[in-house]
C-alpha cells in the first residue's frame, strides 16, 4: 500500500478486516519486523544496519481458500503487491515484501484434510509446519520422508514454492516428487486444481509451474502428498574415504546400481572436520560419507552389504554405525546456535548446485578456487558436502564465509554480492544448475537470465500472462520489478 | 538483572527459527513476534537503537506464558524463557509495563494477592494459624481465590490421614508472580517475608498444591538466599499423596468416578522442576490404568495457557493456548484431564465444553477416599 495516503490506507485496512476479521490484519511494527527478517545474510544485515529494509504495510492471516481468493481480488482491485508466506525461514529473501504491499501469511491454513490409508496420501493445507505434519503421520504409522534442515521451522507451502529437498531425497526425491496434486489461487483470483494424479497424458502437468515459483505465480492452498509406511528398519554406516574424487565415484556407483540409499552424505575434508568432527566427535581426518537405508529389514540388510562393498573397494574405511545413528538422531544440530553461522557476525551463504556426474567435481573445485583464491584478501573460507544423489548426478552444498566483514555497509553488501556471484558463476560456467533447493528469491534473481539464456523469455511470458500487473511477490526469481 | 544477563542468548537466538514450532503462544496466535526468535530480534533492535519499546512490542513480552518449552526443545537449551522474563525486568525498570500488569503487581505487593477482592478461605477455623503443625498447607493465592474445591479436597485428605495440619493465618503471596512479571526485587522481599511466616509456624512439612509456589520454595528461595528452617520438608501435593498412598495412610476405592484419564504436566512442576511421576502413579492406582499420555508430555508438554498470570492479563491469548491443549486430549479420546496446578484447571475449565472433566489430582484422590473395613 505504498504511496497511498493514511486516509486511503485506513479504508483499505477496513476492507481487509472485512475479509479475514480485524484480529487477523496485523499492522504493528513488532510483527512486521519479525516477518521482514529471514535467515538470508542480507536481510539480517540490512535490518540491523538501518539501510531501509523494505517492509509490508500489513500482514494478513486468512483461514481458508475463500478468504485467499477475496484477498487476491482485493490486491488486484487496488493494485496492492502481495507476498505469500509460510514459515518465512528461507535464506534467499523470497518472502521479503520488496514492493511493500501486504504479506499473506498462510499459517492459519494448517489443517490436515484427509488421510488415505489405501492409496497412501494425505491432503494438507499449505501452512502446516512440516514437523507437525510428520508427527501426525508418525502417530498413525506413516511418514512423508521429507526431512529438510528447516523441518522444524518451515511450512509445506514453502517447500513446494522453493521445490525443496530433504535429507532422505536420494531415495524419496524432492518435494515435487512427493506431491500428487496441487490447488492454487492464481493472480486472477481463479482457483487452479491439477488432476488427481500427475502421471498422465492429459496435457502437460500444469502443477509443475508452481514448484519453485516462490509465490510469483499463485498461492498454494492445498496439496495431496505421498506418504509411506514407517520403516521396519533404519540402518546406518559411515566410511572415511581417501579423497573427494573417490567419494563421488563411490556414490555414483551406489546410485547407478539402484541401491536406493535414503541417506547419503559425502563431506569434503573441511566439512568433515567442521561438522562430523567438531559436532559429532569423529576422530579421523579425510572425506567422510554417511550412508543410510530404510524399509523392510531383509532388503535394507542386502542394500547395506552391497553399498559397503562398493565403498570398501573404493578405499573407504568402515567406521561402523554409530556416527550415522548419532547424526540421524541429532541431524538438526548444525542449525542451532552456536553451530549455525546465522548467529555469527560473518558474511556467509550457501550456493547449492546440482549437476550431472561428469561435471560435479569440476564445479566443486572451481567454486572452491573462486572463493579461496579470488577472495584471499578477505580470508574467505569454503566447505561443502554432497547430500542429494541421483543415478544421473548429485548436488554439492557449498558454504562460504568471510569473518573479516568490512565496516562500511555499502562495501560489506558489495563484497557479499561479489563473492556470491563469483561462486555461482563458477558453478554455472562449469555446467552446474544453481540452485538445488534453497530457491532463488531476491538473492540470485539477477542470475536467472545467465542461467537460462533466452529460454527465460518463456518464464517472463508466463508471468505476464498469469500476473499482468506483477503483483504476486514482485522482484523475485528475476521476473522483473 | 535485566537483559544484560541474557545478552549472549539474545545474540544466539535472534535469527534462529528452530524452536518456533514448539511455542504454545505462537501456535495459538501464529505471530512471529510471539516466538523466542521474535523476542530476541525485538530486543536486539531496541538495544541497537533501531526500535523503541512501543506498546505492541511490550504487550508481546507479556503474552509469553514462561512455560520454558522453547528452552527444552532447543538442542543447546538456550534459556529463551529467561530472555523474556529479563526483558520484563527492563520494562518494569523503565516503568513501561502495561496498566494491568502494574495493577496486579501493586495488588500483590499491597494485599498479597493479584485478585481485586480476596475470597474468604475455605478452611475450618481450628486449622488456621496453629503452631507446630505436622503439615503446614500453603494453598497459594490462585487456589484460595478460584478453587475452594481443591482446598476442600486437600483438607479432606489431610483429615483422612489424621495428621495435625494448619494453614497460615494470612498466607499472602509467595512472590513467584512478581518474579515472572519482572518485579524481581519486590518478589525477593515478599518471599523473604513469607519465609519468615512459614518459619514461625514451626511445621514439619510445608505442603502446597500450587506448582508456582512449589517452584519458588524449592528453587528460588535457595537462589535468593532465603532460608527456611532446615528441618522443614517442602513437598508438592502429588508427592505427598503418593508417599501416603505407599505407606498405607491413604486408602481408597478403585471405583474411579472418571475414566480415560489424561494427565497434563504443569510446566512449573514438570519441565521446570522435573516432577512427572507421582501424579501418574496416583492416577494409575486410582483408576486402575496408566493415564493416557497426551502426545506432547513430560518435558515436552505444551503449556495450558495460564502462564503465570496470562489468564488474568490476556484471557484471549490464554484461552487460545488452552483450547489447543484440550484438543490434544480429545485427540487421545480422553474423557478427563487431571492436572496438578490450579491455574491449569482454571484455564481448562474456562474453555472445555463439558465433554472432558477437569480435575486436580487432590480432587481425584479425595473422591475415592475410603476407610479400610
Amino acid at each position: 500500500m505504498q504511496e497511498k495516503t493514511d486516509y486511503v490506507k485506513k479504508f483499505l485496512q477496513h476492507e481487509l478486516e472485512e475479509i479475514v476479521g480485524a484480529e487477523y490484519v496485523v499492522t504493528d511494527q513488532a510483527e512486521i519486523d519479525c516477518q521482514s527478517v529471514d535467515v538470508w545474510w542480507a536481510t539480517r544485515y540490512w535490518f540491523f544496519k538501518g539501510t531501509d529494509l523494505p517492509q509490508p504495510s500489513a500482514i494478513i492471516f486468512p483461514e481458508n481458500k475463500q478468504e485467499v481468493v477475496r484477498l487476491v481480488k482485493f490486491c488486484n482491485e487496488h493494485k496492492v503487491p502481495f507476498v505469500p508466506r509460510g514459515g518465512g525461514a528461507g535464506d534467499s529473501g523470497g518472502s521479503l515484501a520488496l514492493k511493500n504491499g501486504i504479506i499473506i501469511d498462510l499459517k492459519r491454513m494448517n489443517h490436515i484434510l484427509e488421510l488415505n490409508e489405501k492409496s497412501l496420501t494425505v491432503r494438507v493445507q499449505p501452512g502446516i509446519i512440516q514437523k507437525h505434519l510428520e508427527e501426525y503421520l508418525n502417530r498413525r504409522g506413516y511418514t512423508m520422508n521429507h526431512f529438510p534442515a528447516s523441518f522444524n521451522t518451515s511450512a509445506l507451502g514453502g517447500f513446494i514454492s522453493t521445490n525443496g529437498t530433504g535429507v532422505l531425497s536420494s531415495r524419496y526425491g524432492k518435494i515435487c516428487e512427493m506431491v500428487h496434486q496441487l490447488e492454487v489461487v492464481l493472480p486472477s483470483a481463479k482457483i487452479f486444481r491439477s488432476l488427481p494424479v500427475r502421471l498422465h497424458s492429459t496435457g502437460p502437468d500444469y502443477s509443475r509451474l508452481f514448484f519453485g515459483a516462490e509465490g510469483t505465480l499463485g498461492i498454494i492452498t492445498e496439496a495431496l502428498c505421498k506418504i509411506y509406511y514407517l520403516p521396519e528398519k533404519r540402518a546406518f554406516r559411515s566410511f572415511v574415504l581417501p579423497n573427494l574424487h573417490e567419494g563421488i565415484e563411490a556414490g555414483r556407483k551406489i546410485m547407478a546400481n539402484q541401491l536406493m540409499p535414503s541417506l547419503m552424505r559425502l563431506y569434503d575434508e573441511a566439512d568433515t572436520r567442521l561438522i562430523l568432527k567438531d559436532q559429532f566427535g569423529l576422530d579421523q581426518e579425510g572425506c567422510a560419507i554417511l550412508l543410510g537405508f530404510d524399509g523392510l529389514k531383509r532388503i535394507v540388510d542386502v542394500q547395506m552389504e552391497v553399498a559397503s562393498d562398493i565403498l570398501t573397494k573404493t578405499g573407504g574405511e568402515n567406521m561402523g554405525e554409530e556416527l550415522g545413528k548419532q547424526w540421524w538422531t541429532h541431524r538438526y544440530k548444525s542449525y542451532y546456535p552456536p553451530n549455525d553461522y546465522i548467529c555469527k557476525p560473518w558474511i556467509t551463504a550457501v550456493s547449492d548446485t546440482v549437476a550431472p556426474y561428469e561435471d560435479i567435481e569440476k564445479i566443486y573445485w572451481a567454486m572452491k578456487k573462486t572463493v579461496e583464491e579470488g577472495f584471499k584478501k578477505w580470508e574467505a573460507q569454503f566447505h561443502a558436502h554432497f547430500s542429494h544423489w541421483y543415478d544421473w548426478g548429485t548436488s554439492v552444498y557449498p558454504t562460504f564465509l568471510i569473518k573479516n566483514v568490512p565496516e562500511d555497509k555499502k562495501e560489506a553488501l558489495g563484497l557479499y554480492n561479489r563473492i556470491l556471484d563469483a561462486c555461482e558463476r563458477a558453478s554455472i560456467d562449469n555446467g552446474g544448475v544453481i540452485n538445488e533447493h534453497h530457491g532463488i528469491g531476491m538473492r540470485s534473481g539477477r542470475l536467472m537470465r545467465e542461467i537460462y539464456g533466452e529460454s527465460y523469455d518463456m518464464a517472463l511470458l508466463i508471468k505476464r500472462a498469469l500476473d499482468p500487473h506483477n503483483l504476486m511477490n514482485p522482484g523475485k526469481l528475476g521476473l522483473g520489478d | 538483572m535485566g537483559i544484560e544477563e541474557v545478552r549472549e542468548t539474545i545474540k544466539m537466538c535472534r535469527f534462529c527459527f528452530m524452536c518456533r514450532h514448539a511455542c504454545p503462544t505462537f501456535l495459538a496466535t501464529k505471530l512471529d513476534s510471539h516466538t523466542p526468535r521474535g523476542y530476541a530480534l525485538m530486543l536486539s533492535a531496541i538495544a541497537e537503537g533501531i526500535r523503541n519499546w512501543d506498546e505492541d512490542c511490550i504487550a508481546r513480552f507479556y503474552q509469553c506464558s514462561q512455560c520454558g518449552l522453547c528452552k527444552e526443545d532447543c538442542e543447546y537449551h538456550w534459556p529463551e524463557d529467561e530472555v523474556v522474563r529479563s526483558a520484563r525486568e527492563e520494562i518494569v525498570a523503565l516503568k513501561k509495563e502495561p496498566q494491568i500488569i502494574a495493577r496486579i503487581a501493586s495488588s500483590i505487593i499491597n494485599k498479597g494477592t493479584p485478585y481485586e477482592k480476596e475470597r474468604k478461605q475455605y478452611v475450618p477455623p481450628e486449622h488456621i494459624g496453629k503452631k507446630n503443625p505436622e503439615v503446614l498447607y500453603f494453598a497459594g493465592c490462585s487456589t484460595r481465590q478460584n478453587h475452594p474445591e481443591i482446598m476442600e479436597a486437600t483438607n479432606n485428605i489431610l483429615n483422612f490421614i489424621g495428621v495435625n495440619w494448619s494453614v497460615l493465618e494470612e498466607e499472602g503471596c509467595c512472590g513467584m508472580t512478581l518474579f515472572d512479571l519482572g518485579y524481581t526485587e519486590k518478589a525477593k522481599k515478599i518471599a523473604a517475608q513469607l519465609a519468615d511466616k512459614i518459619s514461625r509456624a514451626e511445621a514439619g512439612i510445608l505442603l502446597t498444591g500450587c506448582a508456582h509456589c512449589y517452584r519458588i520454595f524449592r528453587e528460588k528461595f535457595n537462589e535468593w538466599g532465603i532460608q527456611l528452617p532446615s528441618n522443614i520438608k517442602v513437598v508438592h501435593s502429588t508427592e505427598y499423596l503418593w508417599e501416603n498412598m505407599l505407606n498405607g495412610k491413604l486408602q481408597f476405592t478403585t471405583d474411579a468416578p472418571v475414566e480415560s484419564v489424561s494427565y497434563h504436566d504443569p510446566c512449573q512442576l514438570g519441565r521446570k522442576l522435573g516432577i512427572y511421576e507421582p501424579a501418574r502413579k496416583l492416577i494409575e492406582k486410582l483408576t486402575n490404568s496408566r493415564p493416557i499420555e497426551l502426545f506432547h508430555n513430560r518435558e515436552k508438554a505444551e503449556c495450558c495457557g495460564a502462564g503465570t498470570t496470562m489468564f488474568l492479563t490476556d484471557p484471549e491469548v490464554s484461552a487460545k493456548v488452552a483450547r489447543r491443549r484440550i484438543d490434544a486430549a480429545r485427540e487421545e479420546n480422553a474423557k478427563a484431564i487431571v492436572t496438578a496446578c490450579q491455574n491449569c484447571k482454571t484455564v481448562f475449565t474456562k474453555v472445555h465444553q463439558n465433554d472432558i472433566k477437569i480435575l486436580d489430582v487432590a480432587e481425584l484422590v479425595s473422591l475415592q477416599l475410603q476407610k479400610a473395613p
